[in-house]
């Protein structure tokens, strides 16, 4: 569904990703992992055409996507939840959630605000706070809540979990299968690993901008050298 | 007592109009951060189509209430078109361009619209007819007041909360707020943001033309509106916080009842001076703003802008070195100039000594705007400072010319250390806009001091000393002098002090990590363009022999960025060629084409959009590609 | 002899709290790893040491001197020496006058109005590039660099003013693995030959093992954690750290 073929990017002289290659199917969760700096953030950005490419393709659904505008790319059907939140301060939960809302793409029920507030309760409550004044776990809902308005296809989750507590992570985490549940692909970016092998299938370990590691999450539980060689200390 | 409550009227019912434009300017920047030049162009194109809408519904009948309020609402819709086609042909090509060449875009818009006004309705004031069944006063506290102004009060607030809603309560309004706060995370929720520009422009110039247009039965429509309203409006918008909307209202309020006040309390004596405050309405407005921006850098109920990615080619290249070609070059322009007496005629000679003093004038803001980075709104204000100083020190002090033309540059100098001072703790368009304040002060504190400076009416019988008196030898004073301090400017540029002004440029944050203190050098950056620029103001006075307040107004400055823009930012030769192509123009073609203010307009803008780096720059970019 | 102590430093942005009464103390000479996961508030630490922020409460002395209430300018010129995580040089100058501009700085040549810049130090710059190995490159623009070159520069201009104590945030963040190892190295060689004291954050472990003679590893604004390499690698708290906090098993 989405192919990421030998991409390299980075930030003006910077460079950040080298050569990185990446499948993701469709209803799969994979999760990309690495110390920060390693290249998740900008593997995900950069599928967004939010940071340049110096060379290589991205194909979502049979399109060539890599030369799109942002924009256009999130109405192709991918969601983009950023790893700051991002969320708008100065809007309400409710104003967040309808800037995110497009009309369906066929596949699946459309989302609804109704149809989030059951899915993630604790939104429902806040309808009319200012985003800015939400905690931090509230947010992170929030953010996705809010791309999920856009009725993606395929979503990309970067580090959702930090500086979450334990039972915010937890819900996440029931959120993620959730959705996978639907029928969605999930493409996360994550440091936190327990949470991310948790609801992944698939697991990439990338390392200064390149592939270490592709296989199932299953594969990478039982290979604890790998863990502690590129994630841990 | 009434003649306060009348002022405060009055005050409410400036800031109704204030806001409307600054409401669109805001709006505007608030989204695309770009700050529309030209706002104040399409005002003034509001007044003067209402004028004609109106005529045409009235045909030669009396005006109806259909005629009048349509050709109020055709006026300021056109203008809303006006703007959405003005976003989609020119500012959506320099939305990646470096902040100066979308301010220089959005100026040759206002270039032409000035001439598009004047084809269309001729330089004259067209006075308008007054509203229907709003034309007569009512009595407030015994004195009369008018019912339209009373009208145009309640306009201010009414738009407010259509705005208000427009934004909040509709999925537009929702869209634009969002993008205002992040734009790349609108982006990334299938916001397509082409459409959101061109509304949020089209709405901007709709709110600008009903301002204009609205004012139709109180001023005349007039062809210098233009300037006026956008120094207004970028007063408010400044005060208030660039891209609020309550800010802006916030703002229009203060600044309408400021000036309101100081036509309220009339002359006022101190220190055996008479100071008029009605005439220095300008001067107080500029002072409020600068207070704002001292303590509140974002305005009354704005915030720190989020920064925005590099613009992709805003990077500075290498300074070029003078290599042997050019250094002969130098020589042979300088002998060629040296010899010109003996064969130019009277009237070249003029003109080459015009180009001499802008290009002495260019240089000293190329200075300011290329190797320091601080780009100037307002550097007539040193221009003029030292016209001025040197005419008065003339004329006043009765000090002989060859010292009066120190005089001048030593006083543009002193209101460079104290302009410089505030100016050195902003950036960016802030920076770019307090200078632009400081500029209107210095013009309107000599526009209004007419027992000194002779207000309008400028200072005549300003001429050199009897052995300079005769064309060639002030040519020859002209060319020695303004020779001599682009030479001195071009060493600065090389030396360590101008190492140090580009590297706190290049990087505040690295020059600051060496141990650079990045605000002395960006003062002293200041003091030294201004003083070049005080001399060549010095010179031209003396040239003409009498001096206007023109000298220090929006035109000279906005002159002075079009010459250094139209050479090219990045070369030292630039301005000098952007002097003498833009002095060329303005004394040649300007003879010979009517509109060639309009024809400038065309020129930056094809130049804008097509070579981003200048005259100059282009040539040279294109010899090092070829080499 | 102590080069720099941080004494019980907090810092907060709107009511978050960012740095968390942080001590730790520098030794002449030495070379210390300062790392942890995104936020755990190493840039604001760095940023605080080099006068771009101001603590809330705490304070910060170089060899003696409080200079935690002083502005940057200051603050660099006494002696310390500082690496940005996005290089910064000064881009429309060659590599040789990047340098040429720091070692003016240094010596307060900058308020000279009529002197050639270009003829100035420029003996001292072009040793100081043959030290980092960038002599071949001295005539070239800073803009036409690659980013490991740009890397190299940076550290040319830091160690221009003679600095006793340098400041680097992410060495080699933004680098071609390979560059990173060499660029480490280089500047671990250069501690060792100046005695300088290097304080650098870090994501790339392999650099912090091989290099730093003692890690502090901070989380959520705390130091949870410091002491040699191998003690840092066995802490249970650090693993945990980087890991992630404990969750519900799958």
């Amino acid at each position: 569904m989405l192919s990421i073929r030998s991409i390299s990017a980075g930030y003006g002289p910077a460079r950040v990703l080298f050569g990185l290659s990446l499948e993701l199917r469709a209803g799969e969760v994979s999760v990309i992992l690495g110390r920060n700096g390693a290249g998740k953030s900008t593997t995900l950005k950069a599928v967004m055409a939010m940071v340049p490419l110096s060379s290589g393709q991205i194909w979502f659904s049979g399109k060539r996507i890599d030369r799109c505008a942002t924009w256009e790319i999130a109405r192709a059907g991918i969601g983009y939840v950023a790893e700051e939140r991002r969320i708008f301060p100065d809007l309400s939960v409710l104003e967040n959630l309808e800037a995110g809302r497009r009309s369906a793409r066929g596949h699946g029920s459309p989302w609804s605000v109704e149809r989030i507030i059951a899915l993630l309760p604790a939104l429902g409550p806040l309808g009319r706070r200012r985003a800015g004044t939400l905690s931090g776990g509230e947010q992170q809902m929030l953010a996705v809540a809010r791309t999920l308005m856009g009725n993606p296809s395929c979503i990309l989750l970067d580090e959702p979990s930090e500086g979450l507590a334990p039972a915010v992570v937890e819900r996440l985490a029931t959120l993620v299968r959730t959705l996978r549940g639907e029928g969605m692909a999930v493409l996360l970016a994550e440091q936190n690993m327990r949470f991310a092998l948790a609801v992944s299938d698939n697991a990439h370990i990338i390392e200064k901008g390149g592939l270490r590691f592709s296989g199932t999450a299953r594969q990478l539980q039982e290979h604890a050298d790998l863990s502690a060689e590129y994630l841990a200390l | 007592m009434s003649s306060i409550v009348l002022q405060f009227l009055n005050g409410l019912t400036s800031a109704s109009t204030l806001f409307l434009v600054a409401a669109g300017l805001s709006l505007i920047f608030g989204i695309t951060r770009v700050l529309n030049f030209a706002h104040g162009s399409l005002y003034m194109l509001g007044i003067y189509l209402a004028y004609s809408a109106i005529g045409v519904f009235a045909g030669g009948g009396g005006v109806t209430h259909a005629a009048f309020w349509g050709g109020i609402l055709i006026a300021a819709t056109v203008v809303g078109i006006v703007g959405a086609l003005l976003e989609v042909t020119v500012l959506r090509r320099v939305y990646r361009s470096p902040e100066l060449f979308q301010l220089l875009a959005t100026f040759a818009v206002v270039l032409l619209a000035k001439d598009l006004v004047l084809w269309l309705w001729g330089p004259e004031d067209l006075l308008g007819p007054r509203a229907p069944g709003l034309g007569g006063a009512v009595e407030i506290l015994g004195s009369p007041f008018p019912e339209y102004d009373l009208f145009l009060i309640a306009v201010g607030p009414l738009i407010l909360g259509l705005l208000w809603l427009l934004l909040h309560a509709t999925r537009w309004g929702l869209l634009i707020r969002a993008a205002t706060q992040d734009r790349e995370m609108a982006a990334a929720l299938g916001i397509n943001q082409k459409l959101l520009f061109t509304s949020a422009f089209a709405l901007g110039a709709f709110l600008a033309g009903l301002g204009g247009a609205l004012q139709i039965p109180r001023e005349p429509a007039q062809h210098f509106l233009d300037f006026t309203v956008i120094v207004d409006a970028f007063v408010v918008v400044v005060v208030g916080g660039m891209g609020s909307i309550p800010g802006a209202f916030l703002a229009a309020l203060l600044i309408g009842e400021v000036k309101a006040l100081c036509i309220g309390i009339g002359d006022v004596g101190a220190f055996g001076f008479s100071i008029s405050l009605p005439k220095l309405t300008l001067v107080v407005e500029s002072l409020v703003m600068a207070a704002v921006l001292i303590f509140r850098p974002w305005g009354l109920m704005g915030r720190a802008l989020a920064v925005l990615p590099d613009p992709a080619g805003a990077r500075q290249a290498l300074l070029e070195k003078s290599t042997p070609r050019m250094r002969m070059a130098g020589i042979a322009i300088i002998a060629g100039l040296a010899v010109t007496p003996a064969f130019a005629n009277e009237y070249s000679l003029v003109l080459i000594i015009d180009i001499l003093i802008f290009a002495l004038f260019a240089s000293s803001l190329h200075f300011l705007m290329g190797p320091s980075g601080m780009a100037s709104f307002g550097h007539a204000a040193y221009f003029g400072l030292g016209a001025y100083g040197a005419a008065l020190a003339f004329k006043h002090a009765g000090f002989p010319m060859e010292i009066s033309i120190v005089i001048g540059p030593v006083i543009a100098t002193i209101a460079a250390l104290a302009f410089g001072w505030f100016c050195v703790r902003l950036s960016g368009v802030y920076l770019a806009m307090l200078t632009l304040a400081f500029a209107q002060i210095a013009w309107s504190v000599v526009y209004q001091w007419d027992s000194l400076t002779g207000g309008s009416n400028g200072i005549v019988g300003v001429w050199p000393a009897p052995w300079l008196s005769g064309r060639v030898a002030y040519f020859y004073l002209v060319l020695v002098l303004c020779g001599a301090a682009i030479g001195v400017l071009r060493r600065i540029v090389f030396s360590p002090f101008g190492y140090a002004l580009r590297a706190c440029r290049d990087s505040p944050l690295r020059a600051a990590a060496i141990g650079i203190d990045v605000r002395r050098f960006q003062w002293m950056a200041f003091l030294v363009a201004g003083g070049f620029a005080g001399l060549a103001g010095a010179l031209f006075a003396f040239s003409k022999g009498s001096i206007s307040p023109e000298v220090l107004a929006i035109g000279q400055s906005v002159d002075g960025l079009v010459m250094v823009l139209l050479g090219g930012v990045q070369t030292l030769s630039g301005p000098l060629v952007g002097a003498a192509v833009l002095t060329w123009l303005q004394e040649l073609v300007a003879r010979h084409i009517d509109y060639w203010r309009a024809l400038l307009g065309l020129i930056i803008i094809v130049l804008v959009v097509a070579f981003p780096a200048g005259i100059v720059g282009q040539l040279s970019s294109r010899r090092r590609t070829a080499e | 002899m102590t080069i720099l102590r941080v004494e019980g430093i907090s810092k907060s942005y709107s009511g978050a709290l960012v740095l968390d009464d942080l001590s730790f103390e520098l030794e002449a000479g030495e070379i210390i790893a300062m790392i942890g996961p995104n936020g755990a508030g190493k840039t604001t630490c760095f940023n605080i040491l080099d006068g771009q922020l101001r603590a809330d409460r705490g304070q910060v002395f170089f060899a003696d001197t409080r200079i935690s209430s002083m502005e940057t300018h200051e603050i660099l010129r006494l002696g310390v020496g500082r690496t940005f995580q996005i290089a910064a040089t000064f881009h429309s100058f060659t590599v040789a006058e990047n340098v040429q501009i720091a070692l003016l700085a240094n010596r307060g040549l900058l308020w000279n109005l009529h002197s050639a810049a270009r003829d100035l130090c420029r003996d001292e710059a072009q040793r100081m590039l043959e030290r980092l190995g960038m002599l071949a490159q001295a005539a070239q623009s800073c803009s036409a660099l690659s980013y490991g070159d740009l890397k190299r520069v940076e550290l040319a201009i830091a160690l221009a003013g003679h600095p006793r104590l340098l400041l680097m945030d992410e060495p080699t963040a933004g680098m071609a693995p390979r560059e990173r190892l060499e660029l480490m190295a280089l500047v671990a060689r250069l501690a060792r030959e100046r005695e300088l004291s290097v304080l650098f954050t870090e994501h790339d472990m392999d650099i912090v093992f091989a290099h730093a003679d003692r890690i502090l590893l901070l989380e959520q604004g705390r130091l949870i954690c410091q002491g040699a390499p191998a003690e840092v690698r066995a802490d249970p708290r650090a693993r945990r750290a980087y890991l992630g906090h404990d969750l519900g098993a799958p």
